[in-house]
């Protein structure tokens, strides 16, 4: 018997009872939901009857991954997806005025400042110092509050400080230093990577070692290298060390990864040259990803740490910058059964977070991290050249003070009036932003359009093109003033933290100083 | 021994620790206790229940879910469309049996042919576009020019750009 279309067959999609439906349907990827909900009026019904199935669909249109709560304390799906969208919302209407103020060691100079997880860590080359300040922790927060004064940081005497690594979610405190033995006409340099527990003194508990070794330079058999610079980041289980070595006409670097808590000794080592002064920069991309810019940007994969790492892929820069730069906040969910009890938590998802490289003609590239994780049709061997990858999935701007945080960047742009006043610009990249941002923000769709210099000469060479789509909210404050400056910036899922500099001046009988003093602004979301 | 009777009166004799894993059943062999009675499973008709004894004898002895592991699961669940090889077998049948089954797991209240089940369909959906999963289930699509368009303008940010 032949059945007719117009027949319904005895068991069908539709004719499953909703509950059935809703429970394939959830198996679906937030795409996939969407397409069902224009299938037929039924099945729309059946979506928008689901706040488990709004839920999924707002997760991925955030760009978020949900991390599952080992608690018994749970929220149901409905108050879930209440919080986010309400968290997605108030991103829209941040009021900069509301604000709360942390200070910060006063007779502390920091060459370097870094925001993570609700920390903020200073590091003072010259004075061998640093020092590590919870901002305004949250109830059952795990905080660390720490001073290394001059001489406790490092624990070889007459040792050069190179860089400080802190991160407060792994109680991790990382010291790379230099030990020059001057007794020698050699110049013989020594370098120590020492790991250290952050909130109490002694090696981190978690450490394969006190000491990470490094590897041996290639081609320092027959030379002497001095470091000349270096960089040293973390994420997780790796850590990395990049050290930059002078060399006639051009710069040597090396970088050595480390898994820091299986071995102290490390086969994953990158090296190269770079026509001076270009500079090497890296970040971590998730658990085994790794990018290194150099010119270009080279991504390899470090799942094996046991060999040199593997080059994936090759993405073109349209023009050769000087003094390239490149940072992707990871956010790190803290383990701590507290903090998760206390409600859901969202983490980005690290194949769609934004990745920000600065040059130094002062170009910032957003990059969705999206096409560091697809790549189909992509062999090592064949770079691919900016046209084919930067426009779509980049958005340049020529400020040059930006945060990134998930699928946030935090920006300093100069007002329009072009004198020394200052506006702050929240931009939204993720997609659901666009249609869910209730008649707030501006919606930037359309490609801009910058025009670029070469580094070198300083010639105009091309207009660069991009078209990474946002929205962007301009908040209503300006700064820069005679009292203060803002002089830098982050973000965090949960709030700004802008650092202002304040020039006041003191009394000592009847001189007056002028001094200037650093404090951070806290603006919770 | 349990004796089962389907809907069109076929009746089965099973291993109770195979029939077991079917909560209902397992729940109502509990209430009475020891019987030679046949238990009626009016929902479930002979070309079904042979399905599913068929599961239920191959993952015999494996531990059943428990009713609190349920919440933990649920999260690490949802993203996973994997079916293992002979569930995938299993369950390659055409699209009433598959339906059947589902529907069947859902009455007997066996967790996993659940799962097999409905991630089956999801993987049908998967990637198709709206069109093609109207040919897919042979649903009529009931919605004016203008709504469709409506909708689609919506959903226009999840497609890839």
């Amino acid at each position: 018997m032949l059945m007719s279309h117009e027949m319904k067959p005895s068991a069908g999609f539709l004719s499953l009872p909703r509950e059935l439906q809703l429970n394939i349907l959830s198996f679906l990827s937030g795409r996939d939901i969407l397409r069902c909900t224009s299938v037929s009026k039924a099945l729309r019904q059946t979506y928008m009857s689901s706040s488990e199935l709004q839920y999924i669909v707002e997760l991925s249109g955030q760009w978020l991954l949900h991390i599952p709560i080992t608690d018994n304390v749970s929220i149901p799906v409905s108050k879930r997806l209440q919080l986010l969208r309400d968290k997605a919302h108030a991103w829209f209407k941040v009021d900069p005025y509301s604000f709360e103020t942390v200070s910060l060691p006063k007779n502390m100079y920091s060459d370097e400042k870094v925001v993570a997880d609700r920390h903020i860590y200073l590091w003072d080359q010259e004075e061998d110092q640093a020092a590590i300040i919870p901002i305004l922790p949250r109830p059952l927060q795990k905080t660390v509050k720490r001073n290394w004064s001059a001489g406790t940081l490092l624990s070889v005497p007459n040792s050069d400080n190179l860089d400080v690594f802190m991160d407060p979610a792994q109680n991790l405190i990382a010291i790379a230093y230099s030990v020059t033995d001057a007794t020698l006409e050699s110049n013989d340099e020594t370098l120590y990577i020492d790991l250290g527990a952050l909130d109490k003194d002694g090696i981190h508990p978690q450490a394969a070692g006190r000491t990470l070794f490094l590897s041996v330079l290639p081609a320092s058999k027959d030379k002497c290298f001095v470091t000349e610079s270096a960089k040293l980041k973390g994420f997780r289980r790796h850590i990395a060390l990049r050290r930059s070595f002078a060399y006639p006409f051009e710069e040597m670097w090396q970088l050595d990864i480390w898994d820091w808590q299986h071995s102290a000794t490390s086969n994953s080592v990158l090296s190269g040259t770079n026509f001076k002064p270009n500079s090497i920069d890296f970040c971590f991309l998730g658990n085994n990803r790794l990018l290194v810019v150099a010119g270009h940007l080279k991504l390899y994969s470090i799942e094996d740490m046991s060999q040199t790492p593997q080059l994936l892929a090759c993405f073109l820069m349209p023009v050769l910058y000087l003094n390239i730069q490149c940072f992707l906040p990871m956010d790190y969910i803290d383990s701590s059964p507290q903090l998760q009890a206390q409600q859901a938590v969202y983490t980005s998802d690290p194949k769609n977070k934004l990745l920000c490289i600065t040059t130094g003609a002062s170009r910032t590239f957003v990059v969705s991290t999206k096409i560091f994780f697809n790549l189909e049709g992509i062999a090592a061997a064949t770079p691919v050249p900016w046209e084919r990858w930067g426009p779509s999935n980049t958005r340049i701007f020529g400020e040059f003070k930006v945060h990134v945080s998930g699928n946030r960047v935090l920006q300093v742009s100069t007002s329009a009036s072009g004198d020394a006043e200052y506006a702050l610009r929240i931009l939204d990249f993720s997609p659901l932003a666009v249609t869910n941002r209730r008649g707030l923000g501006r919606v930037v769709k359309e490609p801009s359009t910058i025009p670029e210099f070469d580094d070198w000469t300083g010639r105009p060479v091309k207009s660069l093109i991009s078209s990474l789509p946002y929205v962007e909210v301009i908040l209503d404050r300006k700064f820069g003033s005679a009292e203060s400056e803002l002089v830098d910036l982050w973000v965090d899922k949960d709030s700004i933290y802008l650092l202002i500099l304040k020039f006041d001046h003191e009394v000592v009988g009847s001189t007056h100083y002028a001094i200037e003093y650093n404090e951070l602004e806290v603006i919770d979301v | 021994m349990v004796h089962l009777v389907t809907s069109d009166n076929v009746e089965f004799v099973v291993d109770k620790e195979v029939v077991e894993r079917s909560v209902l059943i397992k729940n109502m062999l509990e209430d009475v206790g020891e019987t030679d009675q046949s238990i009626p499973l009016a929902n479930v008709s002979s070309a079904v229940l042979r399905k599913v004894i068929e599961y239920c004898e191959h993952h015999r002895g494996e531990p059943l879910p428990s009713a609190d592991a349920d919440q933990n699961q649920d999260e690490t669940r949802k993203r996973t469309t994997d079916i293992s090889e002979w569930d995938q077998k299993f369950i390659t049948v055409d699209q009433e049996m598959l339906f059947e089954i589902i529907l069947a797991a859902n009455y007997l209240d066996i967790k996993s042919l659940l799962d097999v089940g409905c991630k089956t369909v999801a993987n049908m959906i998967k990637g198709k576009t709206p069109d093609e999963i109207r040919r897919l289930f042979n649903i009529v699509n009931d919605f004016t020019p203008e709504e469709e368009a409506q909708i689609k303008k919506e959903n226009e940010w999840a497609e890839d750009r």
